[in-house]
């Protein structure tokens, strides 16, 4: 994997891209990234609720560009994709492609035929969002009584169903109990599962989210938790291949901030291309110019390319560097400087380097295996 | 065995990139690349050709190769292939074009 990743980040091949088809969704959770997204004529055709959203030509098109270019990965996600009517024939589409298709979703709305369908589309991966172990604070999280026992049944319909899924839990101060008993839960359900306690401000700028980001002590604590250490560890070996931080000194300054525009890019539902999910910076819309002028002509998408961590003046003294996974989307969001100290990665890097004293310690003292090798 | 038809199997998703063939088996989450004359091999693996005639067409597009060797290093390929689960192995051709 390593060597098709440098190959395409070398190629500037958009490998792996994120479409969210939707911003319209049945739940309202606190913790919600997806804002309101930028405002375009009302009436047009495709035009919901929630605003425009590229119908099903549109999607064919771009997948077909996509194709032409090299594209192999996508992730469908919303919103709530489910909510989409043509989700099937779009999948369809996309696996006519021969594209490889994650779906990111609540699990609400899915039921047999739903996923007999992902079953027999060959839906690589489905992850479904669960914020608890029962109805309790999942459905205060969500703010739709019911919403547990739906998406725990969407769940279990994909699993007998043969689908793989895998079971998504953003760890904030509301469920800070719960994780691990949803890591308990997906266990039991045969799904993978993954934490997250990076809650991010929305997609939009508003900053809401960020009260339920849990304190710096907590989020030690979480690190520390061997749950969380195996998938640290992937995390790892992904930081290494992504280039997402550097580990040696000397190489950071010629090394690309991430892989956004390198070889992951993201499409909004009313068809902004952004370098990443995470990056709304506008390079171009599909309506207007097809995706290959975009990715490879935007001079928003060269500008976001041809910036190295050298460029990250402000950073360049830090002792943390060297453990630093700064993501420059989030730096933009939430500190509004693409180019500037992050305030997620600084709160994330220091509650590592708190994990590893006290990692050192227990070594020291030899009296348990350390949590972190 | 080499008279039996070769597909790529359903559970796979795929690219040819400069000529590089890139697969990703949606079963374990897994990328795999191959060389020039495996993503030629990949390209015919659509369950209208029998292996043998896959065989055949290799040896013609790489002359300079020795037709022996052409052979079994593409019984190994095939092999490694299906144990990978990246293709399946059929009686009859498969119906469309795939």
């Amino acid at each position: 994997m390593k060597d098709i990743i440098s190959y395409v980040q070398e190629k500037k091949i958009p490998l792996a891209v994120h479409i969210n088809l939707t911003r319209r969704c049945n739940l309202h959770c606190l913790h919600c990234c997806v804002g309101k997204g930028r405002k375009t004529a009302s009436g047009q055709a495709g035009t919901t609720e929630a605003g425009f959203e590229l119908g099903l030509m549109h999607i064919q098109r771009v997948f077909e560009e996509l194709a032409q270019v090299g594209c192999l990965l996508l992730t469908l996600s919303g919103g709530e994709v489910l909510l989409r009517d043509d989700l099937l024939e779009i999948i369809s589409r996309a696996r006519e492609l021969d594209f490889a298709v994650k779906i990111f979703t609540n699990g609400t709305l899915v039921g047999r035929k739903e996923a007999q369908a992902f079953h027999r589309l060959r839906i690589q991966e489905v992850h479904v969002s669960l914020y608890g172990a029962d109805a309790k604070i999942h459905d205060l999280i969500t703010g739709v009584s019911g919403s547990w026992t739906k998406s725990m049944e969407g769940i279990r319909w994909l699993r007998e169903e043969g689908v793989a899924v895998k079971v998504k839990c953003p760890i904030m101060k509301q469920n800070l109990a719960e994780y691990r008993k949803v890591y308990e839960l997906a266990v039991s359900l045969g799904a993978d599962y993954a934490f997250d306690p990076m809650i991010t401000v929305r997609d939009d700028g508003n900053r809401d989210p960020l009260n339920y980001r849990i304190s710096q002590e907590d989020l030690q604590m979480v690190l520390a938790d061997p749950i969380f250490q195996t998938k640290r560890k992937s995390y790892r070996e992904r930081e290494e291949s992504f280039a997402c931080s550097a580990s040696m000194m000397s190489e950071i300054s010629e090394e690309v901030l991430c892989s956004a525009g390198h070889y992951i890019c993201f499409i909004s539902p009313e068809g902004d291309i952004n370098p990443c999910v995470q990056l709304p910076i506008f390079c171009g819309n599909v309506l207007e110019h097809d995706f290959q002028w975009i990715w490879y002509h935007s001079p928003q998408m060269l500008r976001i390319r041809n910036l190295r961590m050298k460029d990250v003046r402000s950073c360049n003294n830090c002792r943390y560097l060297p453990w630093c996974a700064r993501c420059p989307g989030l730096a933009y969001l939430e500190d509004g400087d693409l180019l500037g100290p992050s305030s997620a990665a600084c709160w994330m890097v220091q509650a590592k380097e708190g994990d590893r004293q006290f990692n050192n310690q227990i070594q020291a003292n030899n009296q348990i295996q350390p949590i972190v090798t | 065995m080499l008279a039996k038809y070769i597909a790529r199997n359903e559970n796979t998703a795929s690219r040819i990139i400069d000529g590089q063939a890139v697969i990703m088996t949606l079963t374990d989450n897994t990328l795999h690349t191959l060389n020039a004359v495996g993503s030629r091999i990949w390209e015919l693996c659509t369950g209208q050709k029998t292996m043998e005639e896959i065989i055949q067409i290799i040896q013609e597009e790489y002359i300079s190769s020795r037709p022996d060797e052409i052979r079994s290093d593409c019984e190994i390929f095939f092999k490694d292939l299906y144990s990978k689960g990246m293709v399946v192995i059929l009686d009859e051709k498969a119906q469309g074009n795939n």
